[in-house]
């Protein structure tokens, strides 16, 4: 399977996307490890070409490198599987984010720099997974179901409500 | 001339290199990657994220495209369409006669209406 192909460090423009994506924010220029396949007479790109790239533009995209997430994780002396939990993510997706097999979303990437920036604690975090808020106790009618039906029924005029004068629809209706 | 059924001894072993994610057995062009990159820019895509896309469309039963034939590279060639980021795409790829590598020689949006075959 491994037919050495010569590799050598060759042009590639990466591009930047703007925040909105819709245009290209920046072009890049740098090399990169590819291989030339004689056969293809094509430039292939090595593995560690698609990390390079993917890290510049990751870099320009102000997203936290694999590096860094790995990092910073570690200053927080959390595993893997407990920072996914608090951040409540997939645990594979924190290890391909560790690993540069995936990158963290733009909106992800805001939560790891608050990590990363202290303005949001592993103790928050925690303290976030432990309100174990419940919905379906918060949207059951029964604790409230009876002061609401009261309120409905209320058997006096509600003294708030100025008083009508009967009108002929009224009188029409008694009749 | 209709879209002709890809046949499973190059679609399987496509799908199970594809289902790796692994770049040391998916190759890719340097066309291939600037192409992908420019067309999906509006989607910030990363490279990694086209594998399961093709692998959806290349397991599917009635998975279809056109041959390709080159004259250069040993292996096979097949073109066709698949969805990547709500948009329909092209794809092209080599199997490569060992059947433990494929290139990508495309994977962006399609610069013509129909595959050659059609």
């Amino acid at each position: 399977m491994n037919t050495h192909k010569p590799i050598s460090q060759q042009p590639f423009e990466v591009l930047i996307p703007t925040m909105e994506g819709d245009a290209i924010a920046e072009r890049v220029s740098i090399q990169v490890p590819m291989e030339w396949d004689a056969e293809l007479e094509e430039f292939l790109l090595t593995p560690e070409a698609h990390v390079l790239i993917d890290d510049i533009k990751a870099r320009y995209m102000d997203l936290m490198l694999p590096a860094q997430i790995k990092a910073m994780r570690q200053r927080q002396k959390v595993s893997q599987r407990q920072m996914s939990e608090l951040i409540q993510a997939g645990e594979k997706s924190w290890t391909r984010w560790e690993t540069g097999q995936a990158r963290p979303s733009r909106v992800i990437n805001v939560l790891l720099r608050a990590i990363e920036d202290g303005k949001v604690t592993v103790d928050w975090l925690q303290s976030l997974r432990n309100r174990n808020f419940s919905w379906s106790k918060a949207v059951s009618p029964f604790p409230q179901a009876p002061r609401l039906v009261s309120f409905i029924i209320y058997p006096e005029p509600s003294p708030l409500l100025p008083q009508l004068e009967p009108n002929h629809e009224t009188v029409a209706a008694a009749a | 001339m209709p879209l002709q059924l890809i046949p499973s001894d190059w679609l399987l072993p496509v799908c199970a290199i594809l289902a790796t994610e692994d770049t040391n057995l998916i190759q890719w062009t340097h066309d291939c990657r600037n192409r992908f990159d420019a067309d999906f820019l509006f989607a910030e895509a990363w490279p990694y994220e086209v594998y399961r896309p093709l692998l959806g469309a290349l397991s599917s039963p009635d998975a279809s495209g056109c041959p390709v034939n080159m004259d250069h590279p040993a292996g096979t060639t097949w073109e066709f369409y698949f969805s990547f980021k709500n948009r329909r795409s092209y794809g092209k790829i080599l199997l490569r006669p060992d059947h433990q590598q494929i290139v990508l020689f495309s994977a962006h949006l399609p610069l013509k209406p129909k595959l050659s075959c059609e």
